[in-house]
């Protein structure tokens, strides 16, 4: 069986897969407006692994992430995280042992809270009594100083926000780390730096990272495997080499391949400037 | 490609009102496009935004701007009176905004909007403006403009309310037209839709083109050649042909940090910022005449 | 070897530092850029002089005048504005000046009063019921609709007419029917935040609900909720003199302010003086309120940062 308590997080012995998402259903609304915005879906995600979610707007993969995160109540199915089924009572202790990345990085900081307060949140809740040494360096872990400790988000870049949301869904010490388009509001070099770090980070704590983006380039490069979601099911699953290759089975992934290729092509496939004086 | 310039830019000097003082947005800029494709690529902050705004003149007022030069086939932009930029305005330049949900105004219906884009330059009776709006749908690729015309900017989707947009910003038939992040708001599969339909009108009607995008992949693939700005000033320009051999360090920083579907890496390599290029001369980088 | 200047100087530079170095510093940054901004706005600073010369003569009252506002002189009455009496003098020949003064004890007090008991059972209710949602909050809303259907002087009239005259009751008439615009504001406000990203963070880190709104929801809903306090200050005033205009809050020959208005009614024409100072000090303290309201708005309005 599963214990989340074993020593290390990768014990051999444990042959189950961290996440395990079996059948989840989640349903919005009720009656003429009831909405299926996630319909059977069923995956798992191995110790250690980049898993990939992607999709267009309103395909379901963030109200997926969120029901794994234990946001969104599940209307069918089970979903089950380090052995333990979500939906379940979640005590501080076992609640940090899931935690997420958000999108957009200035609604995800309570604009009147400083660096210290938002990352030594987490810990009170916890009830660890000193803060200050696990903060620090949390702080420096994500590329901060101390110079950032005590500003307001709005004191701080786009960029630097991310990192404080990275370094406060760390904190908590997590097995598993669940990333809401962790990239889409920041600029192409920010972006670097912040996959970047994610790897980094996912290699220095062991951790099973769960990767939602619409863009197919920054999933290609941050996960092994990948779920291809549309209209609330998953349509195809594929490795990250297959990708690559332009090898999908299911036509939607192929049409999201096409579009996703060289930032733009015409729907058939040919490029825009190609062909004209 | 026509070889006579449409809209010249010369030494464009923008700052806006900050909180503690002035904000410099732009410094210097300078460019010439003719009937061809400008792409103006940049980071958030860069001042990309800021040159459509102020090429139509539609700054806020407490900023101020200075140039040499501005002006659009001989008419010159940076002395006219408000009531001669309103001419211009749509009826020679026309701009298409990120987002329909802001752009659009939420209590008129989508073709009133349209019609009366088309009344306010053509002077022409509703009845002339409905009809000219209804075909101006058909040609955007709406599928029933009918239906369509009486619908709510809420009532229609991203893809469809940039189309009106576009249908709504061509239908007096300017010969200019910017576009400010027109598919960043939308997924990637309509994002391929409506570039192609921006690519068609522009061609048919022989306009010129500038696209303002932080997305260097979309305006490599869409464009004639391309301005890189960074902190408000011209870093590069280039033909986009010639992208992969760009010379300029950020250039070339912005292209290497690109995540590629078809190459993996381990680490991708970090934009390394030289506050050397906010003062280098103008000239240095920047190519003046089309080559 | 020069020494550190500590004045002015340093002082503002430590409160506009980039990096603060401690969350005292940081707080005290932010309230001063605060300042700051609401100081660009000179007809919030016009407001907020107002409101701080009311505060100084409700303080500083026994110094500002040696005569007593209760002190009569019957063969005095209904001076007109001279240098003796600079307001005049009323029906009973007390000096108008000095009764305004001390006046601005009472009208304090109503405003402190209020605001005390208005503000946090507005909050509570409001946020419990736009996060929690459901059962509590048709419950609370509806509680919240019922005193909110009552025109509020109307209500005052009857709580105070039931709990008897005097400020003490006026103050619970005033705040029993003050509460629910309140409950609503911070309602709307916690229901937009309920989905915030920073909520869900909080909530994945296991916080209870009370935490997240002691800690996030409140402080959020707070800078609406006083900018509205603020706003409706004039008409908690104007209440206030309403009452005891009608005889129901202050009783003679307490200086409030309404209650002079209501006794120099007789005397209007020929001695406008009476009840008209007092009538022009109501309406300065509620335009003063209302301006600083003003000015908090365009301060913590999120759009202006």
């Amino acid at each position: 069986m599963i214990w989340p308590g074993s020593a290390s997080r990768l014990a051999p012995a444990w042959l189950g897969r961290v996440i395990e998402v079996a059948g989840a259903s989640v349903v919005y609304g009720a009656g003429s407006e009831r909405l299926e915005a996630v319909r059977n879906a069923s995956f798992g995600v191995r110790a250690g692994e980049i898993f990939g979610l992607v999709g267009e707007s309103g395909c379901g993969k963030s109200t997926l992430l969120r029901a794994i995160g234990g946001l969104v109540p599940l209307a069918g199915g089970s979903i089950a995280v380090a052995g333990q089924a979500i939906g379940e009572a979640r005590k501080p202790r076992k609640a940090g042992l899931v935690q997420m990345v958000f999108q957009d990085p200035y609604g995800s900081l309570n604009p009147t809270h400083t660096v210290d307060r938002i990352l030594s949140e987490p810990l009170l809740i916890q009830g660890a009594r000193s803060t200050d040494q696990r903060l620090s360096k949390c702080l420096r872990e994500v590329g901060l100083g101390p110079e950032h400790r005590y500003r307001y988000p709005h004191q701080l870049s786009g960029g630097q926000r991310q990192r404080v949301a990275i370094a406060r869904a760390l904190i908590t010490e997590p097995r598993v780390l669940l990333l809401d388009e962790p990239t889409s509001a920041l600029d192409l070099s920010v972006q670097a730096e912040i996959l970047n770090l994610l790897k980094r980070v996912g290699r220095a704590h062991e951790l099973t990272m769960l990767m939602v983006s619409h863009d197919l380039a920054v999933i290609a490069h941050m996960c092994s495997r990948i779920a291809v979601m549309h209209v609330g099911e998953i349509v195809e699953m594929l490795d990250v080499d297959s990708l690559r290759r332009g090898n999908a089975n299911h036509p939607y992934t192929q049409v999201l391949l096409n579009a996703s290729l060289d930032g733009g092509r015409r729907e058939d496939g040919s490029p825009f400037r190609h062909g004209r004086t | 490609m026509s070889a006579l310039p449409l809209l010249t830019v010369e030494d464009l000097h923008v700052s806006y009102q900050g909180r503690s003082g002035r904000v410099p947005a732009l410094r210097g800029v300078s460019f010439e496009v003719g009937q061809e494709r400008l792409g103006i690529v940049g980071e958030s902050g860069s001042g990309k935004s800021t040159i459509g705004l102020s090429v139509l003149r539609l700054l806020p007022g407490t900023a101020s701007l200075a140039a040499t030069r501005l002006a659009l086939r001989g008419i010159d932009l940076l002395h006219a009176t408000e009531s001669a930029l309103r001419t211009v305005r749509g009826r020679r330049i026309s701009m298409v905004l990120q987002d329909p949900k802001f752009s659009l105004n939420p209590v008129l219906t989508v073709g009133q909007q349209i019609a009366e884009s088309y009344a306010v330059h053509a002077h022409s009776t509703r009845h002339e403006a409905k009809r000219k709006a209804l075909e101006m749908l058909e040609a955007v690729r709406i599928r029933d403009p009918e239906r369509v015309f009486g619908l709510y900017p809420h009532e229609v989707s991203g893809g469809m309310g940039q189309r009106v947009m576009i249908a709504m910003m061509l239908i007096p038939e300017p010969d200019f037209l910017i576009a400010d992040e027109p598919t960043s708001a939308l997924d990637v599969t309509v994002q391929a839709q409506l570039l192609e339909l921006i690519d068609e009108l522009i061609r048919r009607r022989q306009m010129g083109l500038i696209l303002i995008s932080h997305n260097l992949n979309l305006v490599a693939s869409f464009c004639d050649r391309i301005l890189v700005l960074y902190g408000g000033r011209v870093m590069e320009m280039l033909n986009a042909s010639e992208l992969a051999s760009a010379r300029h360090p950020y250039t070339r920083g912005l292209l290497a940090c690109r995540p590629l579907i078809d190459r993996p890496q381990a680490e991708l390599p970090q934009l390394k910022r030289d506050l050397a290029w906010l003062s280098e001369p103008v000239g240095a980088g920047v190519a003046r005449t089309r080559d | 070897m020069i020494e550190t200047p500590i004045g002015p100087a340093s002082w503002r530079d430590w409160l506009l530092a980039e990096a603060p170095q401690s969350r005292i510093q940081a707080r005290l940054s932010r309230w001063y850029a605060n300042w700051l901004a609401l100081r660009r706005n000179p007809l919030a600073v016009s407001g907020l002089i107002i409101v701080l010369i009311l505060v100084l003569m409700a303080v500083l009252a026994p110094w500002l005048t040696d005569r007593s506002p209760y002190d009569q002189a019957l063969s005095a009455r209904l001076q007109p504005p001279s240098s003796e009496h600079w307001f005049g003098t009323d029906e009973l020949g007390r000096d108008i000046l000095t009764r305004i003064v001390y006046g601005s004890q009472i009208t304090l007090l109503i405003v402190f009063l209020v605001s005390a008991i208005v503000l946090p059972v507005g909050l509570i209710v409001g946020t419990m019921a736009g996060y929690f949602g459901g059962l509590l909050d048709t419950i609370l809303m509806r509680i919240t609709d019922i005193f909110l259907a009552f025109p509020r002087l109307v209500m005052a009239l009857a709580f105070a007419a039931a709990l008897g005259p005097g400020i003490e009751n006026a103050v619970v008439a005033i705040s029993i029917t003050a509460w629910p615009p309140y409950a609503r504001l911070a309602r709307a406000e916690t229901m937009t935040l309920r989905g915030r990203d920073f909520i869900l963070a909080a909530r994945m880190q296991g916080a209870s609900a009370l935490r997240i709104l002691w800690s996030h929801i409140m402080p959020l809903c707070l800078p609406s909720v006083i900018v509205r306090l603020t706003l409706d200050m004039a008409g908690i005033i104007l209440i206030a003199a309403g009452l005891g205009f009608l005889g129901l809050g202050a009783q003679p020959p307490s200086p409030e302010w309404g209650l002079m208005v209501s006794s120099g009614r007789s005397y209007l024409l020929d001695q406008w003086w009476v009840a008209t100072m007092p009538g022009l000090a109501i309406f300065i303290v509620s335009f003063g309120f209302n301006l600083l309201g003003d000015g908090f708005r365009d301060v913590f309005d999120p759009r202006s940062q």
